[in-house]
């Protein structure tokens, strides 16, 4: 079952957070829709290595939260974390409906013993890095101060994919407690920059607690998941 | 944690473009070519742009947004604007701001753009 899981987790993150263009997103009420589910179909028959029924029901589910989102839900950090929350909970049920799907696939005897292990932490670390980027833009939801903390949104966000990553992988390798070394280097950064304006500041800390937060959460759930393969 | 002043009931969410002011079109024409590298539709008649203020000493202020709060180009996008309007003749010094405020919908979109991306 964990596998199946896995491998759904992957091809999921790969649909919304690799393969998905701005395109798609921007005609979400027209074509995009179509291209998007077309995307999640097509990951999920790659990563589970079939066209069965648990790829096209995990491509419906995907087809009925992503409807309801962009119909029903604003664009508030609550309806995107409701999003990816039910995404995830719909693989998991799938997984759990049909949990030989990884083995009945072409991938299961064709490859090492470890793939689903890699798979999952692949998944996990994407979702960490990428889902965690707009969680947090999302839920600071104000544009960057230009120029007042010497730092461009870019950097903003490069540091951030950073941070998630090498928590997620702290906690992955067993040495969570590294993830506090992190956080004491990061604070250090901010307080040695003297230029930094309060509003700047302010911003900053909100976006690195969420960023901890998000990525302990990514780190701790596919761990969990690992352990079950 | 938004700075947003308090606003006075009735005021419009988006401040009015100096849409008589003589350089304004071309001003737009320059925001017109430039293009989020994903969407084939430029910038304006995507509806991100959202004010163009010209102040009376040829200074220009855009206000725009991006389609989601972290979006990958919101650190390079201001930057294109600003190299588009800079080189314009009698342009003196341009700003560009980005807000989220109101947050873009699709509903922005001018009729060209909905055509465009097949939405009519």
């Amino acid at each position: 079952m964990a596998e199946t899981i896995a491998a759904l987790f992957l091809a999921h993150v790969l649909a919304d957070y690799v393969l998905q263009t701005r395109w798609m997103v921007v005609t979400k009420r027209g074509a995009g829709f179509a291209a998007h589910i077309a995307l999640v179909f097509a990951t999920a028959v790659a990563c589970l290595g079939q066209i069965s029924v648990a790829v096209v029901l995990v491509t419906f589910v995907h087809l009925v939260i992503d409807a309801a989102k962009t119909i029903l839900m604003p664009d508030r950090l609550w309806s995107y974390l409701a999003d990816q929350g039910l995404h995830i909970l719909s693989i998991v049920a799938v997984g759990a409906l049909f949990p030989g799907a990884w083995q009945a696939g072409l991938w299961a005897d064709a490859v090492p013993q470890a793939t689903p292990e890699a798979l999952a932490m692949l998944a996990g670390l994407v979702f960490a890095i990428r889902a965690g980027h707009f969680a947090i833009a999302v839920y600071i939801a104000s544009p960057p101060v230009p120029g007042a903390d010497g730092m461009t949104a870019r950097h903003g966000a490069l540091i951030g994919g950073l941070e998630r990553a090498a928590v997620f992988a702290a906690v992955l390798g067993g040495v969570a407690a590294l993830s506090l070394v992190i956080l004491a280097a990061k604070a250090g950064l901010w307080w040695s920059r003297d230029g930094a304006s309060a509003p700047g500041r302010e911003r900053a800390v909100a976006a690195t607690l969420a960023s901890f937060a998000w990525a302990l959460a990514a780190a701790y759930a596919t761990r969990a998941l690992i352990a079950m393969l | 944690m938004s700075q947003t002043p308090e606003m006075m009931e009735g005021a419009p969410l988006i401040r009015p473009s100096s849409t008589g002011h003589p350089l304004y079109d071309t001003v737009v024409e320059a925001c017109r070519s430039v293009y989020d590298p994903e969407i084939p539709v430029n910038i304006f008649d995507l509806g991100l742009v959202y004010t163009i203020d010209i102040a009376d000493d040829n200074a220009v202020t855009v206000i725009m947004t991006l389609t989601a709060p972290g979006c990958p180009v919101a650190g390079e996008m201001p930057g294109w604007v600003a190299d588009a309007i800079e080189p314009l003749e009698g342009v003196k010094h341009v700003d560009v701001e980005l807000t989220w405020d109101p947050p873009w919908g699709m509903d922005m979109m001018s009729d060209e753009a909905r055509l465009e991306l097949g939405f009519m």
